[in-house]
Order: C-alpha cells, then structure tokens, then sequence
C-alpha cells in the first residue's frame, strides 16, 4: 500500500464511488444515461459550490485586507531595504492579525473542489455503460459527437459550444479585470477546446453541463447579486464555546462511523471465514480488505463530511453535529437490530438469497427509527454531555472489537499461509500408458438427473464418454458437501449416521481421514497417488493439504484459482472487495427501506462490473436479464471453468509403468450461471434467446422431454452440460495420450440438487420435513440427494445405463476392484467393500447446516433423517426416520 | 487524454486558482525569506542559549554608550541595597570598573549573541534603552515577565524606528508629550496600553550633578569654543554641509570640538576618514569620540546640531545655547511617520536656539554671538525643561521604585 494508493483511498475514492451511486441511481430511475449525466453534473456542481463560496469569500476577504494594508506595506518596502524590510513587515503584519501564509486560506477550498473534478471525470471516463448509447442526436455517448458533416469531415459540436459557454462565462466573471486576466480567461478556453476537442461526447456534455452551471453561477454572483453581504465573524465566546462541542460531536460521530463501517462491519464478515477471502495464488491477508474500507470509511465520514462541516455556517454546524449523531445511532441499531432473513454472504459480499423484507419489517423499523431520532433530538438538546459519553463509549467498543477482529484474522491467515504456500503448487498429471490409472473424479452438486438429456442435447458426449456405465438411481448421504463427500472418499464407514457413531471424535478428524482412505490404500500398495483439491481439508475452503504429510507417496496440490486467471481478475476481486465492503456496511446501516436499493442484487449500485477491460473476462457476478440474456460471469463458476479447462494441458501420458491413482474435485456444477449455447462456453455476453426458443425443452433418448427452462434448472443445466463437455474435451486428451483404455474412471458426485418436477422425487408428508424445499417445505425433494455416479472401466466400449441401486458411498470399492485385493481401511481395520448397502438400512442425512466452520463439533447437528432401498424413484421406497 | 483531468476546471473556479497560486509563490517567497533571516540570525552567533535561573531584575545594555542612562539606576540599586544585574555586550562597558556589590555585572557577548541570551532569558523585569523590543533579532523571552523601556534622549519618543516602543510593557518617560504619542501610536495600532511611568531624566540629572559640582572649576578660555556634534545619515550636517560649515568656523577664529554620531563612524566612514583627513593639521579643530560627552559639552560654549538629542542634554543641562541646523528631516523610518503632527524637537527648536540654514551659514559668526546673547533663548530652555523633563533630580530615584514595585507585582 503506497501513499498514493491511500491518498487517493482517502481524498478521491469517496467521491468516485458517490457520483457513482449517483450516477448508477439516476440512470435506473430515468433509464437514460443522456439524463444520468445531467443529474450527475448538478449534484457534482453542487456539492462543489460551498467550496466555491468559501473559496471566493475568502479570496474577497483577502483581497480587502491586501488593499487595506497597501499604503503601509509600500510605504515599508520604500523605507527599508534588506533584513530590516522583513522585520518591519512582519511586524506590520503582525499588528494588523494578517499572515502571509493567509493567501493560502483562498487557494484551500479551490484546491479542494479539484478532487470532485477529477473524480467525476475519472468516474466517467471509466463508464463503460455510455459506449454504444444514443442520446438524442448524439449517435454514441463513448465517441466524439461528430454532430456536423462538411464535406468528409466530421465537426465536434459540443466542445464547441462548450467554449462559447466558457467564454461567456468568463466574460461575466472577469467584468472588472485587467485585460490581462480576461486575456488569460480566453487563452485558457481555447486552451481546452483543443485539448477536449476528441474527448467522448459522454464527456464533453458533462462538461458542458459544468459550463453552464458555472454560467449560471457567474450571472447570479456578478450580475444579479453583485454587492455580497460579508458574513460577520462571530466573536461571542458562547457561541464559539458551542461550537467547539459540535466539532467534537461531530468528529468523534465520523470517528464512530469510520470504525464501523471501515473496520467492524467488514473485520466481522471476513472473521466468520477467513479462507474464504483468501485467494490460493493471491496471497495477501484478507486484512487488506479491512484497511482498506477503513481509509474509504476514513475519507467518507472523517475528511469530506469534516471540510463540509469546517465550512459550515454556525447553525450548519449544529445541524451537521445532529445529523450525525442521529446516523450513527440509527446505524448502529439497524446493524445489531435488522440483521435478520439476510441469508449467507459469500466471498463476493452476495446472499445466497435476496434479502426480503414484508411491509410489516419497513414499518417496524420505520417506527423504531423515528422513536430513535426524537430520543437523539432529545438527549442533543438536553445534554451535550451524554452525545459525548455515548459517543466516547461508541468510538471505544467499535475499536475494541474492530481491532479484535482484525487481531484473529491475521492470526488465521498466519495460520493458513504454510498450506497457501504449500498449494501454491502446480501439478502435472502423468498417466502411466503401461501400468493401471485409477481416476476418481468428484464433481461437486453434479446432477444425475441432468445426464440422459445431456446426452442427447449433445451427441458428441455419447463418444467422448465412451466406455462410460451412469448408474442413474444413485444416491448420496446428504444434500452438501459436508454430509455427502466424506462416505464418497471413504466408504461406508463414513455416512453421516457412521460419522455420529463416533461421537468422541471430531467431526473434521473423521472427514480428513475419508479423504486419505483411497490415496492411503494404493499409496501402499505401490502406486503413484496425486490427489488435487482434497474437499475440505482440515474443515476449510482451501484445503488444508497437510493432511497428507505423513504419506510421501501422495502428491496433493490445490488447483482451484490456478489457472486461467490473470492478475487483472484479481486485481478487479480486491477492486470490488475494497469497494463493497464499504457499501456492505453503508447497506448494514441503513433502514429497511433503502436496503434493497443499496444492496442492488449483490452490485451494491456498481456500474462497473459489467466493464470488459482489455478483452478480458470479468471475474465478478453475473447477472440475468432473462433465462437467455445475461451480463457478466460468476467469479466461482469462473475459477472451477478454468481448472476443468486446463487439465489437458497439465496432462501427459508416460512410459513408466508404475501404477497411477488420481483423485480430484471441482465445483464447477455447484456455481449455476447461464453460457453461450450450443457451445456451453462462458461469455461475457449471452443472449441465447434464438438458440433457447427452439432447445429448451431437452428430450431424451427414448423421446421423453422436460422444460428446463426456469431458474432453478436453467443456469444448472448449462453449467452442468459445461463441466461434461470440460470433462469430455479431457477425455480425448487421456485418448490422445494412448491412456484411455488401461484407465479407471470414475464421475461421481457428493449431491445433486433440488430439482423439483425435473427430479419427479417430490415426496409430500404434511409436515415440515426440509426448510429448504423451494416449494413447500413439508415436502422432500429427493432429487438433491440423487447423485452422478459414472463408471468407466479398463478397455470398456460404449456408453451405457445401469439402473442398479447404488450410493456415492460405492466409490472406493469401485475403484479398489480387482486391482486392490480385500481393501482395509487402514484407519479402523474394516474391510471396504459395496455389501453395506445390502446389509443395512441407509440412513440418509437431509442436513442443512453444510458450513464446516460451524456444524463442525462431534457429530452433526440434528436434522431430518430419511431412509430409501432399491429403486429411489419409488415414492414408496423413502421412509421418513425422524429428526435427530 | 491523461492531463486533462488535470488541466479541467470551469473559467471562474480556474481563473480564482490561477490568482490564488500566485499568492501561494508569493508566500513561498516570504517564507524563504523568513528562513533567511533566521540562518543568517543563526550564522552570526545567534544560537540558543540555555539560561539559568529567573533573575528578578536585569539591566541590558546593547552598548556602552548608554552608560550615561544606566549609571544613576545602578548607583541607585546599589545603594538601596537591592540585587540586579546589569547584562552589557561591551566588553568594555565602564559598568565593568565600578565598585558595586548589589549590580552584578556580566558581559554576555557582542551582537546576536547577546540578543539570542536575551531571547531565552529567564527574569522578573528587564530593563532597557533599546527599541524595537521583539521587532528585530531582539524578541520578547517567555520567561521574562515584564520588559521596562526607559529614553535614551529627552526628546520625541517616537523618533525611535518604526515600532520602537510597542512590545514593551513599560515604558519611563520625562514628558508628557511622550506618553501623548506613545497612546496615540497604541491607539492607530490597535495595541493594548502600556504602562507609562513619568519619571524625569535619571542621566541629564546625573549631568546637571556633575555641571552643578563642577560650576566652580570653570577654566580660562581665550576664545568661544563651538560643539559641532551632528547627526548621521543624508539628512544631518555633515552630508549636507560638512566642509563648508567646517572651514567657516575654523576661520572665524572659533575653537572648534567636532563629534560625530557614534553611527557616523561606521554609516559615513569615508567622509569623515576625508574630513579627518583635511583638518588634520587645522589647530583650532579637534575631534571628540568620548563615551562620556560630558567633558566636551561642559566645555563647549554653544552647539551645533541637527536633531540629535543632544541638542537637549547641551541646553537643558548646561543652559547653553544652540544652533540647529535646517535639515529636511526624512520622518519615513520612523515612529513618527504614522502620526500626522510635528514633533516636539521642531516646535521647541526655535525656543532654544537658532536655525542655520543656506542663507545664513556666511554669517555663522553673527547667529553664533546673536545666540550667545539672545536672553529669550533662556526662557525657552525652561520650558523645554518643564517639557521633556519632569521631576528633575528624582529620575533614578523614581525609576527604581518603579521598577521594585513592577518586580513585587510580577513575583508576586
């Protein structure tokens, strides 16, 4: 963090970010950017106007006191020669309460609008949204006007007019000037011409607005109003005294809000997950984040809300210290008070749902806010005395706890940063073309139910998975991760009612030791183990691979974020993070009823994360304008996609014939977003809508079809026909290295999803059985619990179905099969092998607490149990078990 | 499109920038300016001093031509027994030789490095006859309490340059007329009042003393012996008449004593090395650079001179009478210059002597004896001694009591 990077944090960043807002708000209440820009202009000019008054008073102030002081001052210059000339005029200063360094009280506020200059035009020289736009005869906002024709070339009109404003203007103001300054004026107007003359009309039209505005300015000062009334300084010791204690109520309130919303707020999101503001290949401490937000808080409510309020009249003043004071009240109960049906953030600072607030809510808060204001109203005019010890206690807790915060997660970064550096490791996956691979592949929230219309939608699957068994009625121990991978890895003895069993040891130590079931076993027996992305290693999102430390025959390397991403991706990820952050707490702040304007869907009023920059890909949200159209890309989609699409390039295939066991997991069908159809490739922009008006219902091969097309499935569907053709272009990679054939595959997935009429497994029971069933909660939507498996074995042919009752629990016997002979859990000394399922009744974990960083003691919190055999299509075949 | 961000600001907003920078470079210039001063205070000795305990009362001398001021006081403090210390930066202040027990005396170093001791210095009251207290290198010490002004003449207080009393708490005067332009230089100042004590003359007292006790040694004189004692600068005597004047009155037969302004020695070196020079061989002429004009005034029978204050201390303490010279008097540097009145000097002037001008500098020897016999002149004298002198033969007396009771009220 340099000083410029904190300077501009401080002084610039604040307004850019507001006239962003502006700007963003404008242009969704008048669908008009043309419009936006005006709005923009006026609220820039008027915010910069105290700083003009100021400046101009003070400049006039000055001015007075030089023509007052002339006649001694020459008369000095004319007496006195050398060091005594100084000392006179020092001390004629002195007498007269005038210093030298006065001259630079004018230039302060003058200096201080430059900022709002810079920051509106940096703000709109960066608006991608303008490019391409139309505004009345202006053909594109991102262009020069080119309004006039002559011959073949082009004229800018609206620079030109521009000047003409600016010369008219400067003839007003400069009405009692030497010629020199009105000179100096014009000089100056041309200069700009020339300069600006190529400018984007976005651009230029702003500037003309600005003209217009200081026009506007300049007839009211010169012409209407030309014999100012000078304010009075007031020298009554009352009111001086008073106006000290609103400085110290007003400062310690930014002070307050500073720390709140800079420090506590954020400290308080990152705190809950450190490691999920952590990027593997990225590695600075999400710390970064806090300081960050906190020198944006510091510039917002410390520096710009302090010069308005130096500036401020008297009155200004007590109403500026009032207002505060009410802010940080209100803030403070809206934060620790309205926190509620906000859902979880992620690492992108978006719920997972979209806050939703009934009118009862905006009510409630509406009244508590009001019944806030009278109190504050109250104790502000009662006893100044009690603002300031709240506001002292206020300052302190938000510190001591802001601090605290921060004080943990260097303590978990620290923690983490051996096993960053450890992952920050690239892997090369050598096949051996001799020996025997083994491949484990588990795609996170893979739907099953998603792979016969697959097939079908696109053909070439059916070959590039050739050789592949899919064992439709399959199904998982749980709908997450946390339930359904650990009996994935390790078998049966790790389901979650096995993992209960336990109960003296921790659930993490259970989970870690499914993960190190299959590389342990052929890692004894002689083969080369590379093991990528462990899930939840060490109970954490990047996966803690010392896990497997004590085996040197198992290579573990963490993928996800490795590839494809540019530094710009993640230079744009800590952009937004500093930025949203910010507007997180602002949104955490304020009433229920601004909320959801502020919160904005996750884009927190951005115009920018749509911004293609230099062709690159933003790594940051997508959104959907319809099923078919959309904006952007999402970030982890992002970060899954390019692991799947670099695996053929870190792949090899080698003489060596030692045996090879590979073991690998990706989310890339657990983040839906929608991509380019037919090709299931992301895009920056998609607009399938001619492509969807004619595919989206999916058939499959016996002619039996589905309407995918609405938001549950939509987005999954593409996500999942793009994690199969990754896995498909993969595939011929191992062909092409001649390892296709004396290598074991197997797909599997740790759940599917709640597919609802697509899944067809909707079991009604009339009472609440799972929270999260979209529709009713009384019912159980099975289908997330119908998880991929695909099975491809050594020199198998063509692509087939096989209907037999299976669990994601089979995998290691699947991949153990006549390569490891009577495989034992090297940890519990239990045989593995597929006869649990025969022998014992599932129990099956409809869990919904899948964070590891809180379901994480000795066994899993309570929840609902069910229980299934044979065929899990059969209504008839679920049993309810109870809630334990 | 880089700079223009930069460059981009409406006509009235850049126009105010462009004027306000111009104000800043002048700044920037006074500041430099200020720097300068102080290293070059720095450079010439005028490092910081640390300095000891808080005396009750000092007496700073900037030279020890003002031991004629000081001299009463301190015999006075002396024998009422009362300790002060008399602080000179002349190695050879006469102060050195006296034989006091209560004035302690201390040469504390020529130039700025006798103004940087005072700038730290640590005292209940300090007493002075140099002007521009905290105007010049000279600035006010925090841990002074009380800072006493008394006249090194007895004539206009605001003949001092420019500020010459104004940061002084007290100041000892011997006329009212003084007191009168002190408050109305605090009043166009807007300066808070300072306390002003009339306490007469202390050394045209100790003067009149000495003429009085010395009445009766008067020697034998064959002729008139002229003073010639101008002031310095373009305006005084010697500039605008020297050798004229001089070869005058060497030739009308006049013993004559010539004292230059102290100042003159180093402001007007050259003309008086030439002059110097010229008479060297004239009998009749003979220089005068004693620290103590009183020998060579007590001798003079008349005196010429502009408008110096010695013009008072030759007529009022020896009743003689005097000849002044027409010089245009440049008020500019001045106190003076801010108040729109005449000084006392050019309205008494004409009470107490003659004015020599162009027209009458040929006929020196005329205004010489007209003024030797003019009885009027006598009656100016008194009232210029009613003026500028008040309480005669008390003013040692009544400063120190001014000065005990300034320092009981400040320990207090």
């Amino acid at each position: 963090m340099n000083i410029g990077i904190i300077l501009y944090t401080l002084l610039l960043k604040p307004l850019e970010l507001l006239f962003e807002v502006i700007y963003y708000n404008a242009d969704r209440l008048l669908k008009n950017p043309g419009w936006a820009i005006v709005v923009l202009s006026l609220v820039m000019n008027l915010l910069a106007l105290p700083l003009y008054r100021r400046a101009d008073k003070l400049q006039d102030e000055e001015r007075e006191t030089t023509e007052k002081l002339k006649a001694g001052v020459s008369h000095i210059k004319k007496t006195f020669r050398g060091n005594e000339r100084f000392y006179m005029l020092q001390t004629y200063y002195r007498q007269n309460g005038y210093k030298p360094v006065y001259a630079l009280r004018a230039v302060i506020p003058l200096l201080l609008e430059i900022p709002f200059f810079i920051a509106a035009y940096r703000f709109l020289s960066g608006l991608e949204s303008i490019k391409h736009v139309q505004l009345g005869p202006i053909a594109d906002l991102g262009a020069p006007d080119a309004l006039m024709t002559i011959g073949d070339a082009h004229v800018n009109i609206l620079p030109i007019l521009m000047t003409v404003v600016n010369i008219y203007s400067g003839k007003i103001y400069s009405e009692k000037h030497s010629l020199k300054e009105k000179l100096q004026l014009y000089v100056t107007a041309a200069v700009f011409l020339v300069l600006l003359y190529r400018s984007p009309s976005a651009l230029t039209f702003y500037w003309l607005l600005n003209n217009l505005f200081s026009l506007l300015k300049n007839i009211y000062d010169k012409k209407l109003k030309p014999g100012r009334v000078k304010a009075l300084k007031s020298k009554n010791t009352a009111v001086e005294k008073d106006a000290k204690s609103y400085e110290l109520i007003f400062h310690a309130t930014g002070l307050f809000l500073t720390v709140l919303t800079g420090m506590l707020i954020p400290g308080n999101v990152i705190v809950s997950s450190v490691s999920e503001f952590v990027e593997v290949d990225l590695p600075h401490s999400p710390g970064v984040y806090i300081w960050m937000t906190l020198l944006l808080s510091a510039g917002f409510f410390l520096i710009w809300f302090g010069i308005y309020f130096l500036l401020a009249s008297h009155n200004g003043k007590r109403i500026m210290a009032l207002a505060a004071f009410i802010l940080a009240v209100v803030g403070t109960v809206d934060y620790m008070a309205f926190n509620l049906r906000q859902g979880t953030l992620s690492e992108l600072l978006q719920f997972d749902r979209t806050p939703v607030y009934s009118p009862k809510d905006h009510v409630i808060n509406s009244v508590v806010i009001i019944i806030l204001m009278i109190l504050c109203v109250l104790i502000f005019v009662r006893s100044k005395k009690t603002v300031r010890l709240l506001l002292l206690a206020g300052v302190l807790s938000v510190s001591i706890l802001g601090i605290k915060n921060v004080i943990k997660i260097g303590h978990d970064y620290k923690m983490m940063k051996p096993a960053i550096e450890k992952a920050n490791r690239t892997p090369t996956l050598s096949f051996s073309r001799t020996g025997k691979n083994v491949v484990v592949l588990m795609m996170d929230a893979m739907i099953s139910r998603y792979v016969p219309y697959m097939i079908t939608d696109r053909p070439e699957l059916k070959e590039m998975f050739d050789g592949f068994t899919f064992y439709p009625n399959t199904v998982s121990f749980g709908p997450c991760t946390n339930f359904g991978s650990p009996g994935l890895y390790g078998g049966y003895e790790y389901t979650p009612g096995e993992m209960n069993e336990r109960d003296t040891e921790l659930l993490v130590d259970k989970h870690n030791e499914a993960l190190k079931v299959m590389p342990v076993i052929f890692s004894e027996n002689d083969y080369k183990v590379t093991v990528c992305d462990p899930t939840y290693a060490g109970y954490d999102d990047i996966p803690d691979l010392s896990i497997y430390d004590a085996y040197p025959g198992i290579d573990a390397y963490i993928t996800m974020g490795k590839f494809g991403q540019s530094s710009l991706g993640y230079e744009r990820l800590d952009e937004l993070r500093n930025r949203n952050f910010f507007m997180y707490g602002l949104f955490k702040l304020s009433p229920s009823v601004l909320q959801l304007s502020l919160y904005d869907d996750g884009n927190y009023c951005s115009t920018r994360d749509f911004g293609v920059k230099d062709g690159e890909l933003s790594p940051i949200g997508q959104v959907m304008e319809t099923l078919s159209v959309s904006k952007g890309v999402n970030y982890n989609f992002m970060k899954q996609y390019s692991v799947m699409q670099s695996l053929p390039g870190i792949t090899e295939g080698t003489d060596d014939d030692t045996d090879r066991f590979f073991m690998m997991s990706n989310s890339l069908p657990h983040n839906p977003m929608l991509v380019r159809e037919p090709e299931y490739e992301p895009a920056y922009e998609v607009d399938n809508t001619e492509y969807d008006r004619s595919h989206h219902i999916k058939y499959k091969e016996d002619g039996t079809s589905k309407d995918f097309y609405d938001e549950n499935n939509y987005p999954r569907y593409h996500v999942n026909m793009a994690s199969m053709l990754k896995l498909g272009a993969w595939f011929d990679k191992l062909r092409e290295c001649g390892v296709w054939d004396n290598t074991r595959i197997i797909i599997v997935s740790d759940h599917a999803w709640r597919v609802g009429d697509v899944g067809e497994m909707v079991k009604y029971y009339g009472f609440e059985v799972d929270r999260n069933t979209p529709r009713n909660k009384d019912e159980a939507d099975f289908s997330v619990l119908n998880c991929t498996l695909m099975v491809k074995d050594f020199d198998a042919k063509g692509f087939t179905a096989d209907d037999s009752f299976m669990t994601n629990a089979d995998t290691p016997a699947l991949a153990f099969r006549d390569l490891i002979q009577d495989p034992v859990n090297p940890f519990t000394g239990k045989n593995i092998d597929d006869t649990y399922k025969q022998n014992n009744r599932l129990e099956l974990f409809m869990g919904r607490n899948y964070s590891v960083y809180t379901n994480n003691g000795y066994k899993f919190e309570p929840d609902h149990w069910f229980s299934v055999h044979d065929n899990i299509f059969d209504p008839d075949n679920w049993e309810y078990l109870g809630f334990y | 499109m880089g700079l223009n961000y930069l460059l981009y600001i409406d006509p009235g907003t850049g126009s105010m920038l462009f004027a306000a920078l111009m104000g800043v470079f002048s700044v920037v210039l006074y500041f430099f300016r200020e720097a300068w001063v102080k290293i070059s205070f720095m450079l010439s000795g005028g490092r910081k001093v640390q300095s000891g305990e808080k005396l009750p009362v000092v007496i700073f001398s900037d030279d020890k031509r003002y031991w004629n001021v000081f001299e009463p006081i301190c015999d006075e403090f002396e024998s009422r027994g009362i300790d002060v210390h008399y602080m000179t930066a002349s190695p050879d202040d006469p102060a050195m030789e006296k034989d006091y027990v209560h004035v302690k005396r201390e040469f504390i170093g020529k130039g700025n490095k006798a103004v940087a001791r005072m700038n730290t210095l640590k005292a209940g009251v300090v007493l002075a006859t140099t002007p521009n207290l905290d105007v010049f290198q000279w600035k006010r010490s925090k841990g002074v309490d009380h800072y006493v002004h008394i006249a090194h003449a007895a004539d206009d207080i605001t003949k001092y340059r420019m500020f010459g009393t104004d940061y002084y708490d007290s100041v000892l005067l011997g006329g009212k007329y003084q007191g009168e332009q002190i408050r109305k230089l605090e009043k166009l100042r807007k300066l808070p009042k300072k306390n002003i004590e009339y306490v007469g003359m202390p050394y045209l007292d100790r003067m009149k003393e000495r003429a009085d006790a010395g009445k009766n040694t008067h020697e034998d004189k064959n002729a008139v012996t002229v003073l010639l004692a101008p002031s310095w600068g373009e305006s005084g005597i010697l500039s605008r008449y020297g050798e004229k004047l001089i070869d005058i009155l060497a030739e009308a037969g006049y013993e004559l004593i010539i004292r230059p302004h102290p100042q003159s020695f180093i402001s007007e070196k050259e003309i008086l090395d030439a002059l110097m020079n010229k008479y060297a061989g004239t009998p009749n002429i003979s220089w005068n650079r004693d620290n103590d004009n009183y020998e060579v005034l007590k001798k003079a029978d008349i005196l010429i001179s502009d408008f110096s204050g010695v013009i008072f201390d030759f007529a009022l303490v020896f009743d003689k009478p005097v000849i002044y010279a027409d010089t245009d008097f440049d008020k500019s540097p001045y106190d003076c210059y801010w108040l729109n009145e005449e000084l006392w000097t050019f309205k008494i002037l004409p009470y107490i002597g003659k004015k020599l001008d162009a027209s009458n500098m040929n006929d020196i020897k005329a205004l010489i004896s007209e003024c030797m016999q003019d009885k009027k002149l006598q009656a100016g004298r008194d009232r210029a001694r009613k003026d500028t002198w008040m309480h005669e033969g008390e003013g040692a007396g009544r400063t120190v009591d001014y000065i005990e009771k300034i320092a009981m009220k400040e320990g207090k």
